[in-house]
């Protein structure tokens, strides 16, 4: 451990674009970083060995929730006071994690969120993904009063408090609005800040048509029952 | 005795039988064996007792016995179901907890034999 930041990257079946998004990472000299391999059946678990990249393989895979929350226990073991979540796609740019650290520090927030829709930036999503931010925006604002423009980014740093808190309990599944009304609801501050996407390096997004349907639905069941009970 | 008293009760107690069986061969745990004992000991206990059922069901007013059964038989398999997936949902939970801890044993073992073949 050389910082006081960790770098939490979650892979399932990520060997095309893992080693490119590990480098441009090295660049970042101060941060720690540390792979999260979610049970990946493809060659990411052997591309990690082989480059000597610090990574915790998971003996069978336990989705999303349980990859990142593996993550945040290990920064908690580690004494980390920051921990920041960075997608293996290459989606979520290595360039705006001075920012988001320097931002991070200054506001003193215990959540920031890097957002594609804070300032006007080049991310273009399709329709429904639009609609579905929207939706989710106006959910969070409705149950928990914040105002967040980019809800289902991932590209997010979080204080130690948070990391305790994760370590003990995190969603199993689209986890990512879920906790912004749990923190939100019980007192815990979420910003954002801009950030800038690019399109995927390699792999699939892991949400297909049928699968954002039962995401709205259970991300605001949940959200409703676990913030307000 | 008619002759469904005589089906019902041969049923309920095979039952009987196949749950003492699996608790025999240790394939139910304890607290489970205690249950699944105690509800087909019931089962064979109203068996026996279905003409007196019949006379209860008249007494609080069920026109039609079947009806009562069926409804408590729902209840009662309703609420075994609940409590199961609330089992399993806190196993579940448990395996993530263990799955994350081999994986931080794995790393932390990976990590000793780098130092040692480097020594």
């Amino acid at each position: 451990m050389k910082s006081n930041i960790l770098i939490i990257i979650p892979a399932f079946n990520e060997e095309q674009a893992i080693i490119h998004t590990v480098n441009q990472l090295k660049t970042f000299d101060d941060y720690d970083y540390i792979v999260i391999n979610d049970g990946s059946t493809d060659q990411t678990a052997h591309i990690l060995q082989q480059h000597h990249i610090p990574h915790i393989s998971l003996p069978v895979n336990l989705g999303i929730g349980g990859a990142v929350q593996t993550g945040y226990r290990y920064a908690q073991r580690n004494g980390y006071d920051y921990a920041i979540q960075l997608d293996a796609d290459g989606q979520h740019n290595p360039d705006d994690l001075y920012h988001l650290v320097s931002e991070m520090k200054s506001r003193n927030v215990d959540m920031l969120i890097g957002s594609r829709f804070f300032e006007k930036t080049n991310y273009k999503g399709s329709l429904s993904r639009r609609f579905g931010i929207l939706y989710f925006n106006y959910l969070l604002r409705l149950i928990a009063r914040v105002n967040i423009t980019d809800p289902t980014s991932g590209y997010r740093i979080v204080n130690r408090r948070v990391i305790e808190w994760f370590a003990q309990d995190y969603p199993v599944d689209y986890p990512e609005v879920e906790v912004i009304a749990k923190l939100a609801r019980k007192g815990y501050t979420v910003e954002e800040t801009k950030v800038e996407m690019n399109a995927r390096q390699g792999g699939e997004s892991s949400i297909t048509a049928l699968k954002s349907i039962y995401y709205m639905f259970k991300v605001t069941f949940f959200a409703l029952i676990r913030s307000y009970l | 005795m008619d002759h469904i008293q005589f089906i019902v009760i041969i049923a309920a107690f095979s039952f009987f039988i196949h749950v003492v069986f699996l608790t025999s061969k240790n394939k139910l745990t304890d607290k489970y064996a205690f249950m699944w004992l105690s509800f087909s000991t019931i089962g064979v206990l109203m068996a026996i007792a279905l003409p007196f059922l019949n006379q209860f069901a008249n007494w609080i007013g069920v026109a039609y016995l079947p009806s009562l059964i069926f409804l408590l038989a729902f209840l009662v398999v309703l609420t075994l179901l609940i409590y199961h997936t609330q089992l399993l949902s806190r196993q579940e939970q448990r395996i993530k907890t263990l799955i994350q801890e081999v994986a931080f044993l794995q790393k932390e073992v990976q990590e000793q034999r780098k130092e040692e073949d480097h020594s």
